[in-house]
């Protein structure tokens, strides 16, 4: 487990603010919406599983030299299945404005330091 | 004025209000970090290092080494006195004074932001440094 820097109370009032704010940010409200809605969902979760045991079924075979072009088909056809879905299709949709908002916000971020906060809150010590 | 009202949905005509204090926000954590000590130790230690000539040279030397070795080592073909030799220069850059304060306070800084990351991540339900670096280290 990474070691836990202590946080200043300024710094902290200051990240709780922003993370606050984000909370009720548009593409982030909309995201935590799609999400408890895939919770819900028991189908569409059960679909997800059993597109993610595929996937690493088929990775496996591939690595293996055993996969077969039916392998590839059985894959693709569950992967369309699920994002027909309309609730992991709005759940991906969701997940990627989400994704996608988030680097503007850490523009303005890095732009006040001369450094990028995200790159050096995401680098590993091994990186 | 009022046929732009009239024109613009409700969704759109609420965006600035939670832009703005989106972006505000961020401004004010932004200004917080930048106070604390981890922020000011690391651009004291940043610039010590890149107006410490010696440091630089051992950093040039090590990465010249490194790029004349790059294809014989990505081939696992470089030899055991070539990775010395490479091994070598790196300890010599690393050993420098300015260097070692560089990166402890790289170390200090990166600590905080990490914490201040998982803070964020928990508070809108997926990673926020992930999400800004999808890339990073595949």
């Amino acid at each position: 487990m990474d070691a836990q820097a202590t946080i200043p109370p300024a710094l902290r009032a200051a990240a709780e603010a922003l993370g606050a704010s984000l909370e009720r940010s548009e593409p982030v409200a909309a995201f935590r919406e799609a999400k408890a809605r895939l919770d819900a969902d028991e189908q569409a979760r059960g679909m997800l599983k059993y597109l993610a045991e595929a996937d690493a079924d088929l990775r496996r075979r591939q690595a293996e030299g055993t996969l077969t072009r039916a392998d590839i088909d059985r894959v693709r056809a569950t992967q369309q299945e699920a994002w027909s879905n309309p609730v992991i299709a709005g759940f991906a949709e969701a997940q990627q404005t989400a994704i996608g908002y988030l680097p503007e916000i850490n523009e303005l971020i890095s732009e006040l330091l001369g450094w990028d906060f995200a790159a050096m809150a995401a680098a590993p010590s091994t990186c | 004025m009022t046929q732009i009202r009239e024109t613009v949905s409700p969704v759109v005509a609420e965006e600035p209000g939670w832009r703005s204090g989106v972006e505000r926000a961020a401004r004010d954590f932004g200004a917080a970090l930048s106070e604390t000590p981890e922020f000011k130790a690391f651009e004291r230690a940043y610039v010590r290092f890149r107006d410490d000539e010696r440091a630089q040279q051992a950093l040039r030397a090590y990465q010249e080494e490194q790029r004349s070795l790059q294809p014989l080592l990505m081939l696992g073909a470089a030899s055991a006195e070539q990775r010395a030799e490479l091994e070598r220069l790196r300890q010599a850059w690393m050993a420098e004074a300015s260097v070692t304060e560089y990166v402890e306070a790289q170390t200090s800084l990166a600590m905080l932001s990490r914490t201040i990351d998982e803070l964020l991540s928990e508070r809108i339900g997926f990673g926020f440094a992930a999400a800004c670096n999808p890339s990073c280290c595949g």
